[in-house]
């Protein structure tokens, strides 16, 4: 039902789109892209690869009421089966659904000060305003935003024993059980979140700042109409002393919990009572056909039944260098480290709650068009682990961006 | 002293045509005016043969320095050729366009996020566009009798502003050869490319109050574009031959000194079917051509 209730929604988005495609105060775009992967499983598995198919396509229309008020709107059909093993996406199926949808209104104040309510892109980070496949140099995403990681949303460990289980979720790794690695809930460090809520937003010369009130984590976002709704804050600033170079920060806390989780909670405690922070700090630095991008984030999670709060680090760095009109080369360099539990393993040792991983993605692009790109890239990833085992990923993907109107002409 | 500004004054005009011709006959006439005011005392400090070429001198430099200054709002069919003035031997095709096909809008930009880094005001709704500028006429597969083309005298370089993420014009008539300047009006980055055949470039990231600057050496059709506002675009017609111009915002052109013949005239908007017309040019004559697209 939920499903059906998407597509009448993209439906009655795309009615009024063609009612409305006469008028000057349309923005109106596709983007369409495929991925084909092939991924090394680690040693052990079998077939030793696979292939794998990732499709997307976005519509995204605005419209301007007046010059001060619009509305925007973004559905995508989904086809995703993930890049590889250690990264399976929540949902190996294909979906439908309404990922933005909101109003703004720009106050013409000094400071630039916008305002906005609905269903939108959360401001916490920067890589989620680049997060379509024409604008992402590479195909993959930076690891932090695709690792998913031990702690659930969905399900709450008995003791620290239960992190090391788990670590072996979609590793089917020899010395690993993966009877309790199955299941839901799996949270990434920061997920490709939009949550529902309301944002203050603005700029001036120098500094851009976001404040947001919203209904959802950043690694657990809901739709508006699931049951568990919670309350986040969220933000965020930059100062650009020139225009070649921005360095920004964020900041967000909030419950991640799902409520469903509540008849397994300890005595005494609620859901909403165990949050999420998350600190990070990214960057952007240009010199004509060269550009560097970076984020740096740290975050911690309270864990009903763990003594300390798990904390949690990731970065990348990201280079991307035009060669022609045509031609550009892309890199990015991830690295994620996971806190040490502290207390509740019994032989002395202090493992991670998670594994340490880290990740290299090199990659060509080339415009056949100014409206299809095409790219392909090379994965290394590794996981810290004693077997160190390799996931690596080559992949080819094309892109297609377009305006629909001009289809119909 | 004084015959150097009347005959500089005199000539102006002479080198305009079309609309182009009043706006600037009277912006020169303005500025000749006032250069004798100001400069008169001051020159009469100076021998006479010293006097005259240092009036022209000055006369001159003022004007170059104003046609420098007032690239943007020169009317669009000021380019016409201005290698002589009209003799006999050449003839010149005047007339009118009219637009009444509906034209699909340009859709508005599309900012889904909240920017890092950039303004987060809306860009201004440009203002309407007066499709009938981006109308260019000229004649079709023109052949070169022996001689090369003349060149087109133009007086500023030709430009394509970046302002309120809308380039501005958003159509350009160039002759090969010709550069064309790009330069970055917004308070954020631009990056200007193109990937057509005629001349494919990538001018980079660039902040404001910077210039790029293209040269064009092959005739066809350039499309422009900016890889971080995807919703930019503007085109470029560069031709081999100096048979051409735009239409002006009442729809009036003019393509001047044109030799005799029997040639195709076209009549051409980016999103809109061309329109024909054979036309037979007698020496000294004024040919008269309307369209309608």
């Amino acid at each position: 039902m939920r499903r059906i209730g998407y597509l009448l929604l993209i439906l009655i988005g795309a009615l009024n789109v063609s009612a409305t495609l006469a008028e000057d105060r349309l923005g109106l775009q596709v983007i369409a892209d495929g991925i084909f992967t092939r991924a090394q499983r680690p040693e052990g598995s079998y077939p030793s690869a696979d292939w794998r198919v990732n499709g997307q396509a976005a519509l995204l229309a605005s419209f301007r009421f007046t010059p001060s008020l619009f509305a925007v709107y973004e559905g995508r059909i989904n086809h995703l089966e993930g890049l590889n093993d250690h990264d399976p996406p929540l949902s190996q199926t294909t979906t439908i659904g309404v990922v933005q949808g909101y109003l703004r209104y720009t106050t013409g104040l000094p400071t630039g000060l916008n305002l906005q309510a609905g269903k939108f892109g959360n401001p916490f980070g920067q890589f989620l305003t680049r997060n379509y496949a024409d604008q992402n140099p590479l195909i993959g995403y930076p690891l932090m935003y695709t690792h998913r990681t031990t702690i659930r949303s969905s399900q709450l460990p008995a003791n620290s024993y239960d992190f090391l289980r788990w670590q072996a979720r979609a590793q089917p790794l020899p010395g690993y059980s993966t009877s309790s690695g199955t299941g839901s809930g799996w949270l990434p460090l920061i997920n490709f979140a939009y949550p529902t809520g309301l944002m203050a937003f603005g700029s001036g010369a120098k500094g851009d700042y976001r404040f947001a009130l919203v209904n959802s984590s950043l690694s657990n976002p809901l739709n508006p109409t699931r049951s568990g709704q919670r309350v986040q804050w969220v933000a965020a600033g930059g100062i650009t002393p020139f225009q070649r170079f921005r360095l920004g920060a964020s900041f967000a806390t909030g419950p991640y919990l799902d409520a469903s989780v509540s008849s397994q909670l300890p005595a005494g405690t609620f859901w909403r009572d165990f949050t999420q922070r998350a600190l990070g700090v990214d960057l952007q630095l240009t010199l004509h056909h060269f550009e560097l991008q970076s984020e740096l984030m740290f975050t911690n999670f309270q864990v009903p039944r763990i003594s300390q709060r798990l904390g949690a680090a990731g970065y990348f760095v990201e280079l991307k260098h035009t060669l022609t009109p045509r031609l550009f080369l892309a890199g990015r360099w991830n690295q994620l480290y996971f806190d040490r539990l502290r207390s509740g393993i019994t032989n002395g040792e202090r493992p991670r709650f998670d594994s340490n991983r880290y990740s290299l993605e090199l990659g060509v692009g080339y415009h056949l068009s100014e409206k299809l790109l095409v790219k392909s890239s090379y994965q290394f990833n590794r996981t810290v682990t004693a077997l160190e085992p390799r996931d690596d990923v080559v992949g080819i993907q094309l892109v297609y961006r377009f305006d629909p109107r001009n289809l119909l002409r | 002293m004084w015959l150097a500004f009347s005959w500089c004054t005199a000539s102006i005009p002479e080198i305009c045509c079309a609309s182009g011709k009043a706006l600037i006959g009277e912006a020169a006439g303005c500025v000749t005016v006032q250069a004798r005011h100001s400069q008169g005392t001051r020159l009469k400090a100076f021998p006479p043969r010293i006097r005259c070429p240092l009036a022209a001198f000055i006369v001159l430099g003022t004007l170059t320095a104003f046609l420098s200054s007032s690239a943007v709002w020169l009317p669009s069919n000021v380019n016409a050729l201005a290698s002589a003035p009209p003799n006999g031997e050449f003839a010149t095709l005047r007339g009118v366009v009219r637009i009444e096909s509906k034209i699909q809008p340009r859709g508005h930009a599309i900012n889904f996020y909240s920017r890092r880094g950039g303004p987060a005001v809306l860009p201004k709704p440009a203002a309407p566009i007066n499709e009938l500028e981006s109308v260019v006429l000229y004649l079709e597969d023109f052949k070169a009798a022996g001689a090369p083309f003349p060149r087109r005298s133009r007086g500023v370089e030709p430009t394509i502003r970046q302002v309120n993420e809308t380039f501005v014009p958003q159509m350009l008539a160039i002759q090969t050869g010709e550069t064309v300047r790009f330069p970055n009006d917004d308070p954020f980055f631009h990056n200007v490319f193109s990937l057509s055949g005629a001349r494919s470039f990538d001018l980079g990231r660039y902040p404001k109050n910077q210039v790029r600057s293209v040269k064009f050496d092959r005739p066809g059709i350039v499309k422009i574009f900016c890889h971080i506002h995807s919703h930019m675009n503007a085109v470029v017609r560069v031709f081999d031959h100096p048979y051409f111009c735009r239409a002006g915002s009442d729809g009036t052109f003019s393509i001047a000194q044109v030799p005799e013949g029997t040639y195709t005239i076209v009549a051409w908007h980016e999103r809109l079917k061309p329109q024909r017309q054979v036309i037979r040019v007698q020496p000294g004559e004024n040919v008269s051509i309307d369209f309608v697209l």
